[in-house]
């Protein structure tokens, strides 16, 4: 049985506040931002004031000028994620680590972070955008657990704000960067004990969501926004009758879309605020990083004998569900 | 370990070829130069050199998707299945054109299948890392068929300004296979892949830059880390094995070769030149299609980008 040891986060400095994003003269204003999509801020890797010149029409100049990099704040959650696990990077045995905003494109994400951390374990990508939490528990779920090291080291990162084109209102006002990282063991017990996992695509639709290597971020808003509340809602409902799920003392975290899809979900679900966790207002939307640095950023938060749902979609499309009882 | 048998294969090559735009002296390089094929309009190429690779979406005649997506048609063709039949497909690529979604999700959408996929990729050995992820997992957690690939247009990260030895390397191309809890010819014996992220500097290639190897590190890492491989599964391999490696220069080919001194040797370099991750799958495909597999044991030695290496064991059932 898997379960989680330890966790880790990290956010860049620089703040996108709504004003801003209403003083680029774009087409929105702070009031449609609030009502749309309910964020109030973002976190970003660029400079604000490379963003208000360029728009980040060129993203080769956003990146050359930019703050951290993916593998910078990946390799600062990975150390979080050990010091929550209280191990020592050596014993880790496996690395395995997401993003759609790679560095490099060669050698993989993960194995540059291995290489930052001194760690000369096996280190591959297993990669599916934003529902990566999901994907990786259920990747690791899938093996015997004789073929599992120790502990494995799962990281998600994203600098989507780097291929973000600021002159586009509605993706100006979605996107964060963020890193997310989590010690998993098959042999040593955790704080979070993962009872269900699941994780699936649909191929046809990957078109939905792009982003360009040689360009920007775009995606088809509507469809995604229907197509990612109709799909959580449906891994709630699943999880809520096979395990007996109580809203009053259980914990929902969802892809970090948006809080307004976040709304539409706990309100179908009749979720209370109290026991939901999100950090899409703050930060905005961190793709795959966004729910694991939620349940990272609670993690103190956590009571014996909770029960933890996350519900993740995204491009792919893809999407899944983990849930975890608490030790 | 589960019995997983390799119900067939396919690779892909754009047409263009390389040296029909470009020209390279006698003196850079010490072998025969491959049949390289190139994504690139032979007008882009002539004129650009590929000064900057941020500028290639115009001039590609094929993608990564495209060539996967044919690829994996030759697969499922060759193992008489139809796209429908498969269950999951994992992905890879080192030159991706989106990096959302995965290439895997974008064959998948060519070959019009609902079913979970995703990419996992290590680098050049990403074949025999697909493998032993499948042999890894619990019986309750295969599907009858999956289809794994591995696609790369390298050459639209080379910088052809200057010439030099990776113009004489690299050719783009994508493989596929089909992989089956179902009894076929070649039953997958076992599939280990390495992983030495501290080397990983030797094989870069930057999100918007051109592509930098140190092909030293063929004699100086994957020959005598192979070797090692070898050294470490010697009780599985028989004396009168096929090896077959796809990615090594020809020196490095035979240094190996010598070291090893068992079994009969197959590079399809020569033939297809060093197309990434697809060159293995490739190379398996291309000496069946040759019909030069006769041997009841195949060896398959994987190396590159990661930095990575791998050996896939095949053996013939009765």
């Amino acid at each position: 049985m898997l379960s989680i040891l330890g966790m880790g986060f990290a956010h860049p400095k620089n703040e996108i506040h709504n004003s801003f994003i209403e003083e680029l003269e774009i087409g929105t204003n702070e009031e449609w931002i609030l009502d749309k999509i309910g964020i109030k801020r973002r976190l970003t890797t660029l400079p604000i004031k490379y963003i208000a010149e360029t728009r980040n029409s060129d993203p080769r100049k956003g990146r050359a000028i930019a703050d951290h990099n993916t593998t910078s704040l990946a390799v600062d959650a990975a150390k979080g994620a050990i010091q929550s696990a209280q191990i020592s990077p050596e014993q880790i045995g496996l690395i395995i680590c997401n993003t759609c905003t790679p560095e490099q494109v060669a050698p993989a994400e993960s194995q540059r972070i291995a290489a930052e951390l001194g760690i000369e374990a096996k280190a591959y990508d297993v990669i599916s955008a934003c529902p990566a939490f999901a994907l990786h528990m259920s990747y690791l779920s899938n093996y015997e657990e004789s073929a599992l090291p120790d502990y494995v080291l799962c990281v998600s990162a994203a600098v989507l704000t780097q291929s973000v084109n600021y002159n586009d209102r509605s993706d100006s006002a979605i996107w964060g960067d963020g890193a997310s990282a989590w010690i998993v063991s098959t042999k040593h017990p955790g704080k979070l004990r993962m009872l269900d996992s699941y994780f699936t695509a649909d191929p046809t639709r990957c078109d939905a969501v792009v982003v360009d290597t040689f360009g920007h971020f775009h995606q088809d808003g509507r469809a995604v926004r229907d197509f990612s509340v109709r799909q959580t809602v449906r891994l709630i409902k699943r999880l809520e009758v096979e395990y007996d799920i109580d809203w009053e003392k259980d914990i929902f975290v969802g892809h970090q879309a948006n809080r307004t899809m976040l709304a539409q979900i706990t309100n179908n679900r009749k979720i209370p605020d109290s026991n939901h966790w999100f950090n899409v207002t703050e930060i905005g939307n961190q793709a795959g990083a966004g729910a694991p640095a939620t349940l990272a950023a609670n993690w103190e938060k956590i009571c014996s004998g909770q029960k933890i749902v996350v519900a993740v979609v995204g491009a792919g499309l893809s999407w899944g569900s983990v849930l975890f009882e608490a030790v | 370990m589960r019995q997983l048998y390799l119900a067939s294969t396919g690779y892909s090559r754009p047409d263009t070829r390389l040296f029909d735009s470009i020209s390279l002296g006698d003196d850079v390089v010490s072998f025969p130069i491959p049949d390289i094929r190139t994504a690139l309009t032979p007008e882009y190429l002539s004129e650009t050199k590929n000064e900057d690779p941020f500028q290639v979406m115009p001039a590609l005649l094929a993608t990564p998707t495209s060539l996967g997506a044919e690829a994996a048609r030759q697969a499922l063709q060759f193992g008489k299945r139809e796209p429908q039949s498969l269950g999951l497909i994992l992905g890879a690529t080192c030159t991706p054109l989106q990096t959302t979604p995965t290439e895997s999700q974008r064959v998948g959408k060519e070959l019009g299948v609902k079913i979970p996929a995703y990419d996992i990729q290590a680098g050049g050995a990403d074949f025999a890392l697909h493998l032993e992820t499948l042999l890894s997992w619990k019986e309750s957690s295969l599907p009858e068929n999956t289809l794994i690939l591995s696609s790369h247009i390298p050459t639209s990260r080379i910088d052809f300004r200057e010439e030099s030895i990776e113009q004489a390397v690299f050719s783009d191309g994508a493989g596929a296979a089909v992989v089956s809890t179902v009894k076929s010819d070649l039953r997958v014996k076992t599939a280990v892949a390495k992983t030495f992220p501290s080397l990983g500097k030797h094989w870069t290639i930057d999100l918007y830059g051109h592509l930098e190897v140190n092909l030293g590190i063929e004699r100086e890492v994957f020959v005598p880390r192979l070797l090692e491989l070898i050294n470490e599964h010697g009780s599985l391999i028989s004396e009168d094995a096929l090896f077959i490696e796809s990615q090594l220069t020809p020196q490095s080919f035979s240094q190996l070769q010598e070291a090893v001194g068992i079994g009969k040797w197959h590079s399809s370099f020569n033939d297809l030149g060093n197309m990434f991750g697809a060159s293995p799958f490739a190379a398996l495909r291309y000496f069946q299609t040759k019909e030069e597999m006769d041997a009841e044991q195949i060896v398959i030695l994987l190396s590159g980008a990661g930095l990575s290496i791998g050996i896939i064991i095949l053996e013939r059932e009765g």
